[in-house]
């Protein structure tokens, strides 16, 4: 419990922190968004009058506690932009980042675990140093130009998915299930070389440990060995590799979005960074920092839960 | 003569590293029977963890076994077997307990569980019945409240509640011979002594039979009927305990039983043999204990003595022959 409420309060100072942290940013940004709106043609006194009705002309400090006390009542404010709440533009965009970065995720576990138990296995043969070499390359290789050949594989050569046509869930479950393939799978395929090669390392390394040596010793196959003790060791350093994965996958998803056209966070932000859209971005920008957090907030807990070591000790 | 349970015979195990192959153990022979337990003592890098590690097919990838034979039960030949059939033989025929209790057992993983998981993979029992099978030994070895400890951690327990865990996890699959690698090593005094009571008990009880290794001599004349002293890789002297503690014959082992600390000296300085073992690679044809004998001779240099029989020890050294031998009726 203690643990608990430790780990919570960290959670909090952070949140904070990072608000006030994007808060500061926006307004040390050059531009004035009001001008930004009302075109080069306005004048000052115009921008001026504006700057007064979106509350720009108050001290940095009335800004900021607005802003804040704003979101504790769902209300983020009003887009620049698109003279709408940002909370109902975010809302429309979050389920398409969402999807994306599950899929992406979900991708990298049924991949990236099977293939990195695999390698280790065979560690020594020539299967295994082959599929060590493509994760070398697969590191090497940013996700946006996997998604430019993925691209030219497969939505150009094969016909076999769509490029840049978004389907909602809502419309038709299996053609947004195709709109999405592609994009996560070029947003997960370094994750997964990530993931072989830490989960290899990880498999290696334990295969050495004196446990190990006390199963083979009780004559315990090494099948047994792998999925039953060396698994449950290597539990907690795969669970840190994927907070840091999900984290990755939101910040991949900013430029896979804009390479496939998906109408999610990523596009969005960028195209409010440039419009000066600052309500917008500020949210935007605190959104994804809060899940960051809160993920690496929700690992933490899962440690509790599953290494018996920490559970007990609390 | 009883057939042995096990049976050693000019056992050859070498390292091979770049520059070539070296012998790690020599012609190496023993046997352990029925209800025995033999002792290996030998400074460190004798070659003790290597000979068990040989009997349980588990050399290092570099290490292999060169010559000789190991004879399990007078009929299966513990060289060259495949995975499969070692599998069938560790746990269940031969196992093994180590030094350290703590890293030797899985940190997440219950210690109820890593001693029944013997039993789920060699026996076709029910899980119910493998559990109280399992509790039922915990209580054996001194394990108090077997139910509540059966799903507890490794971290839970102290070290000697750990060391009765390894134990018995080397007992449940009811072996013929068990192997344990210095396992009181770890562990401070008074629990040492209760463990060596545990080992005594289960030769006593269970019939246990053993190969029990260990530096420590008030350890082996506890525990052991017989002693194998071992130098750099070679068999020197062999003979029930007693005797090697009151008349040693081989320097080496009068030099091992000098330096066993003695409350009688208190206050003198400790003696230790001058010298070390010689590593792999300076091994020569001689007497491997040339180097640090205080009574060696011209031929030790050259000469690899020959065993020798005297009344009911066998020793390798030049010092002794067979005409000293005195035929024990
Ligand atoms: N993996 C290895 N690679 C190279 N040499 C090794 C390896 N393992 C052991 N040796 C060598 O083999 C010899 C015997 O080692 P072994 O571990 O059997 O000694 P030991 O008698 O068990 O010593 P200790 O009392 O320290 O446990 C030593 O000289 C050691 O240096
Ligand atoms: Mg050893």
């Amino acid at each position: 419990m203690r643990y608990i409420i430790y780990k919570l309060s960290t959670f909090i100072v952070t949140i904070a922190l990072v608000s006030l942290i994007v808060f500061s940013v926006f307004q040390v940004l050059p531009g004035r968004p009001a001008q930004t709106i009302l075109g080069i043609d306005a004048d000052e006194q115009q921008v001026a009058q504006l700057e007064k009705e979106l509350g720009l002309d108050q001290s940095l400090w009335e800004q900021y506690i607005s802003w804040i006390s704003g979101l504790f009542s769902g209300d983020l404010g009003e887009s620049l932009k698109y003279q709408q709440p940002v909370i109902d533009i975010l809302l429309d965009r979050i389920p398409v980042t969402f999807s994306l970065a599950m899929l992406s995720i979900v991708l990298t576990a049924l991949i990236g675990i099977p293939l990195g138990i695999f390698i280790a296995r065979t560690d020594g043969k020539w299967v295994s140093t082959i599929l060590s070499m493509l994760t070398q390359l697969g590191i090497a290789i940013p996700s946006f130009w996997f998604g430019f050949i993925l691209i030219l594989l497969f939505s150009v050569t094969f016909k076999l998915f769509p490029s840049n046509s978004y389907v909602p869930w809502s419309e038709d479950f299996f053609g947004a299930l195709q709109s999405f393939f592609l994009p996560a799978l070029a947003l997960a395929l370094s994750n997964i070389a990530i993931m072989i090669r830490y989960l290899r390392n990880t498999i290696l390394d334990q295969m050495k440990m004196d446990y190990v040596r006390t199963a083979k010793c009780k004559g315990l196959s090494e099948r047994w060995i792998v999925y039953r003790h060396i698994l449950r060791n290597a539990f907690i350093p795969i669970l840190t590799i994927f907070g840091m994965i999900i984290a990755d996958t939101l910040g991949g998803s900013i430029i896979i979005e804009n390479v496939f056209s998906l109408p999610g966070l990523g596009s969005l932000l960028i195209q409010s960074i440039s419009a000066r859209d600052f309500p917008l971005v500020q949210s935007m920008v605190l959104y994804i920092a809060v899940l960051v957090v809160f993920i690496n907030f929700l690992v933490d807990l899962l440690y509790k839960v599953i290494d018996p070591r920490i559970r007990l000790k609390g | 003569m009883v057939e042995p349970i096990l049976d050693v015979k000019d056992l050859d195990v070498s390292f091979t590293f770049p520059d070539g192959q070296y012998k790690a153990i020599d012609s190496l022979s023993f046997t352990v029977h029925s209800n025995e337990v033999v002792g290996i003592v030998g400074e460190s890098g004798c070659g003790k963890t290597l000979t068990s590690l040989a009997i349980m097919g588990m050399l290092p990838d570099n290490a292999s076994i060169t010559n000789g034979s190991i004879c399990f039960r007078h009929k299966r030949h513990l060289v060259s077997l495949s995975e499969k059939e070692w599998q069938s033989i560790r746990g269940r025929a031969i196992s093994m307990i180590f030094q350290e209790p703590m890293t030797a057992l899985n940190p997440v993983y219950p210690v109820g569980k890593q001693i029944s998981e013997v039993l789920i993979k060699h026996t076709k029992q029910s899980r119910k019945a493998i559990k109280e099978q399992t509790i039922q030994l915990m209580k054996q070895v001194g394990l108090p409240r077997a139910e509540a400890l059966y799903h507890s951690y490794p971290h839970q327990l102290s070290g000697g509640m750990r060391q009765r865990i390894v134990i018995a996890m080397a007992l449940i699959g009811e072996p013929d011979l068990i192997i344990a690698d210095e396992p009181t090593t770890a562990l401070d005094v008074t629990i040492q002594s209760q463990i060596i009571q545990l080992f005594r008990k289960l030769k006593q009880e269970k019939k246990v039979s053993m190969l029990f290794i260990s530096h420590d001599w008030g350890v082996l004349s506890q525990v052991c009927d017989r002693v194998l002293v071992l130098y750099a890789g070679q068999l020197v002297e062999t003979g029930p305990i007693s005797r090697l503690v009151d008349e040693p014959l081989h320097p080496y082992t009068k030099g091992l039983i000098r330096s066993i600390p003695d409350r009688a000296k208190r206050g003198e300085p400790l003696y230790t043999i001058p010298g070390r073992v010689p590593p792999l690679k300076e091994r020569h044809r001689g007497c491997p204990f040339y180097d640090r004998c205080r009574e060696r001779m011209e031929i030790c240099r050259t000469v690899r003595p020959k065993t020798v029989n005297i009344k009911e020890q066998m020793v390798q050294c030049h010092l002794y022959t067979e005409e000293m031998d005195v035929p024990s009726s």
